[in-house]
């Protein structure tokens, strides 16, 4: 599976206009095919406007976007199939939905791949079951369903597309806990089983420490950090700085550590910390 | 494509000609057109153009973005500008096979363009500093007499400005869902005329679910705040007319009489 590769890439809106915003600022970046990786940020730091250039969506204004190391604005085919190929979800995709079933709105991208009607019903199948959308559904208009449900029915048309890569921006703003977790379940399942590279956008630590294997903060149009969850989270002043958190065990570990206990600089997620307090309070293993 | 619709945009700002009554706005758009309409030559369209340009310069609109809103209109420009240079009688300059330029032609044909484009600018300059806000409550004032008339005065601003708050708003819903139908390969640039409107389906039911779902909440949330119509209606803001105001019209007065004169005396 291809990689992705980002070159001094810069993006103005409304450019020309007294409205011009400069949303991207020099951005390079590598992402390997197969990571599962978070992009943070405070709100207006460019995820969105990032995440637009991965399939192309938007041209950049300086810089390239390559794709299996190639520019992905090289032609019109080209572009056309990169859409196919980097899978984006919008925030709250559930908006978008317009078919009059379920079915057919989720068939909707592997219709326009111009697949045989077999393949297109396969993949549909599958997709909703990675979205966790129940094919009792699949005969419903999408837009008497709940939100939940709607923004699944979304994730599945995108996925049914099959893509390398699959972008989410804050899938799961506006769910309920349990909800949040089964989708993020079924976002990971999906991981394992195709491979494929996932971007998720998301302003939830907790999420992105136990979700991804790297982490990328933007910070006005830039990429402020970038590493393991572990090393990002090891610079809580910097994040603070930034307008975002890190997560609880973090912070309870800081705590701690501020209080006198002992505990080394890595934690950031529940278990390592309960695993590490459990050893030191006396060897119980859990 | 769809950020290139600037109608009804507003450049926020702090200039004489943004801290100008909406009414005095309004009514220098009239005196401005009128004045247009009526002048005839060179001289007295100089005199307009001139003010405008007084008028732009003292806004610190870029004319950039004023000319940007030209260019929808770019069609119907060309279209009268052909019309009068080829089909205009009088003293011939030039020709060739079947068509003929007259210098009244020319002359007709510049003034024409002039008069265009001095129109369109008034009133993008109009709707470029004054917020739709402020436009909506001048139009209201300034068309109270009519109340007695049983017009529906209020009702018809209260319209236009959700209308004009509005346009902003499902522009950028449009884009957006455009972008997210593009993500699922949604094609919206190639094939026949049939194909192209097919293709919008996936745009437009989302835009119209949306819209809908928009305008209920908008007013439960008027209902909410115990919206009842224009009857005993108070406002937070009350337009007042100042010196500035009083001035601007007073000069706008003399800009029209200037250009009458200059008509008369066919300069
Ligand atoms: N269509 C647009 N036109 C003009 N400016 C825009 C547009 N979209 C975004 N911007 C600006 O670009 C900057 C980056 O926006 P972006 O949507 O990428 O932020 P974000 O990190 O996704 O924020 P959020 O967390 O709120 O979603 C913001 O300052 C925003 O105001
Ligand atoms: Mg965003």
């Amino acid at each position: 599976m291809p990689d992705i590769r980002l070159e001094s890439l810069r993006y103005v809106y409304s450019r020309g206009t007294p409205f011009e915003k400069v949303a991207l600022n020099d951005v390079t970046l590598d992402i390997p095919a197969g990571q599962y990786v978070a992009l943070l940020g405070h709100t207006g730091s460019g995820k969105s406007t990032l995440i637009q250039q991965l399939n192309g969506l938007l041209t950049p204004t300086a810089g390239r976007v390559l794709y299996d190391g190639e520019d992905i604005h090289r032609s019109k085919e080209a572009l056309r199939d990169i859409r196919f190929r980097v899978g984006l979800v919008f925030q709250y995709p559930e908006y978008q939905l317009f078919e009059e079933t379920v079915y057919k709105d989720i068939a909707f991208g592997p219709g326009n791949m111009r697949l045989p009607a077999a393949e297109i019903e396969e993949r549909v199948r599958k997709s909703a079951h990675f979205a966790g959308v129940d094919e009792s559904l699949f005969d419903a208009s999408p837009l008497e369903l709940s939100g939940g449900q709607k923004r699944r029915i979304a994730i599945a048309g995108v996925m049914a597309m099959k893509p390398d890569v699959l972008v989410l921006d804050e899938p799961i703003a506006g769910l309920d806990p349990a909800g949040c977790r089964s989708l993020l379940e079924n976002i990971k399942r999906y991981h394992r089983s195709t491979g494929c590279t996932i971007v998720l956008v998301t302003h939830e630590m907790n999420v992105a420490a136990t979700e991804a294997e790297r982490l990328l903060v933007m910070r006005a149009g830039q990429i402020a950090l970038d590493g393991t969850p572990q090393e990002v989270f090891s610079r809580p002043e910097e994040l603070r700085s930034m307008g975002l958190d890190i997560p609880g065990a973090a912070a309870l570990a800081q705590a701690l550590r501020q209080r006198g206990v002992s505990l080394p600089e890595s934690i950031y997620s529940p278990k390592y910390l309960a695993k590490t307090l459990l050893s030191r309070m006396g060897g119980v293993s859990c | 494509m769809l950020k290139d619709i600037t109608l009804g945009q507003y450049f926020p700002g702090d200039t004489l000609v943004h801290r100008l009554d909406p009414r005095t706005k309004l009514i220098s758009v009239v005196l401005d057109f009128i004045a247009l309409f009526t002048a005839n030559n060179w001289l007295s369209t100089a005199v307009v153009a001139l003010t405008l340009i007084l008028a732009v310069a003292l806004s610190r609109i870029k004319p950039r973005a004023l000319l940007k809103g030209m260019k929808p209109l770019m069609f119907i420009v060309v279209f009268t500008a052909v019309l009068n240079l080829f089909y205009t009688e009088g003293h011939v300059i030039a020709q060739f096979w079947i068509f003929r330029i007259t210098s009244e032609g020319l002359r007709r044909t510049i003034l024409m363009v002039l008069r265009i484009f001095l129109l369109v600018s008034c009133t993008f300059l109009l709707t470029y500093t004054t917020s739709p806000l402020q436009l909506t409550d001048g139009l209201e004032q300034l068309l109270r007499p009519l109340k007695k008339l049983r017009f529906p005065v209020h009702e018809l601003a209260m319209m236009m400005s959700i209308a004009l708050r509005f346009i902003p708003t499902l522009i950028e819903e449009t884009d957006k869902i455009m972008s997210a139908q593009k993500a699922r390969g949604a094609d919206f640039e190639t094939g026949g005329l049939m194909r192209r409107a097919r293709a919008l389906l996936p745009v437009l039911v989302p835009l119209f679910v949306s819209a809908l779902r928009r305008a209920d909440e908008l007013a439960t949330a008027m209902e909410c705040r115990c919206y009842h119509g224009g009857e005993g209606r108070t406002r937070m803001k009350t337009l007042q007319m100042h010196t500035a105001d009083h001035l601007t019209l007073l000069f706008w007065i003399g800009v029209l009489c200037c250009v009458i004169v200059l008509k008369r005396f066919g300069l």
